[in-house]
């Protein structure tokens, strides 16, 4: 029987074939799927806020995108994803609000993509597909089998990226 | 719910609870008027809860839900949402407009914003009054979407002080009939230092 893991909010899990892995309502967060294509073997990470330098309250490092991203990549090569074949998938990053708690943080959904680009360029991941920014809320599920990530949103049919 | 190491005390929880309970005491009051018929409001719950807790305020962290956001950013800084099924949001527009508009129209949205606005106007309000400091909070605005996506949101903005956010928590009546809606303030440990101060309690250090 296969399972659909579930990843929360600032947390990270990986899967191997037949399991799917998911999180569920991706706000501004990003979702950041790691796999190979080969071994079967896939890992995902719900990445919140950007930088883990600008905010003191940073002891969980998978909160964010400069840390969160390094972690999930240790688990997934000491699991024995091939390195020479590492890819992503990105989704979410959304702006929920127009003037809601802007003031502040400015728009975190634009820079938690940012964030993940310039981290996953850094460690040379490519991205092989993203659904990204605007202003609805996501629900992602990876099959590291065919190495799709279904998206779904309020509203509209599921799709696959 | 609160922690051991945590500085809240009891003395604190109940001035919250009161001040939610007066707040939401006279939200349910002016909604009734507007609406014409008997809204009530449970004595709010106030609570620490991380993410998971929080998202599923409404029920699922997947269900659809209509919110209308605040941001509350002079006396005290939180954001208190109305949030609603939209089974919920359908009876109130029918309230309101009496008739099926459907909350998804431009005529439905429109009058759950107004409700909204007046509910979260009254709180205010009455927080006012009670404490003599001015409050300041933002037009309300309406979002529908997955419930964690939305819930993420204030979550986000506090976790940068707290991991685990403060929640005053209200369920609502209309008549007799409980909905799956609530009244809610999200924020972080401290910030309502400065109102229990002007109340006497001294804040949560004190």
């Amino acid at each position: 029987m296969a399972d659909i893991i579930r990843v929360g909010i600032a947390d990270m899990n990986t899967c191997r074939t037949p399991d799917m892995i998911t999180t569920i309502g991706l706000g501004s967060c990003v979702g950041v799927v790691i796999y190979d294509g080969i071994s079967g073997l896939a890992g995902l990470v719900h990445i919140m806020l950007p930088d883990s330098n600008k905010i003191n309250n940073n002891a969980n490092k998978l909160k964010f995108a400069d840390t969160g991203i390094d972690l999930l990549l240790e688990k997934l090569i000491s699991e024995g994803i091939k390195e020479y074949s590492l890819k992503a998938k990105i989704a979410g990053g959304a702006q929920m609000f127009n003037h809601i708690l802007k003031s502040s943080i400015g728009n975190v959904g634009e820079n938690n993509v940012i964030a993940v680009k310039n981290k996953l360029s850094e460690l040379k991941i490519p991205i092989i597909s993203e659904d990204v920014g605007l202003n609805f809320g996501r629900t992602i599920v990876f099959n590291p089998e065919t190495c799709e990530l279904a998206i779904t949103r309020a509203g509209a049919e599921r799709y696959i990226i | 719910m609160f922690n051991a190491d945590s500085n809240f005390n009891k003395r604190v929880i109940d001035t919250l609870t009161e001040m939610g309970n007066i707040g939401a005491g006279n939200a349910a009051t002016s909604l009734s008027v507007m609406l014409k018929t008997k809204i009530m409001m449970s004595i709010p719950v106030v609570e620490m809860c991380d993410f998971e807790e929080l998202e599923r305020v409404v029920g699922s962290p997947e269900s659809i839900v209509v919110g209308v956001f605040s941001t509350i950013s002079e006396g005290f800084e939180a954001v208190i949402a109305f949030l609603l099924t939209v089974d919920d949001a359908e009876l109130f527009v029918k309230l309101a407009l009496g008739e099926d508009a459907g909350w998804n129209t431009e005529m439905g949205v429109s009058a759950i914003s107004e409700i909204s606005n007046i509910m979260i106007g009254s709180y205010v309000a009455s927080l006012e009054t009670l404490t003599g400091t001015k409050i300041r909070y933002s037009l309300p605005e309406v979002c529908v979407d997955i419930a964690g996506a939305i819930l993420s949101v204030p979550y986000i903005e506090y976790s940068q002080v707290n991991d685990e956010s403060l929640l005053i928590s209200s369920e609502l009546y209309v008549g007799d009939h409980k909905l799956d809606g609530h009244l809610i303030m999200i924020s972080y440990e401290n910030s309502y230092d400065l109102l229990l101060e002007k109340l006497g309690i001294g804040g949560t250090n004190g």
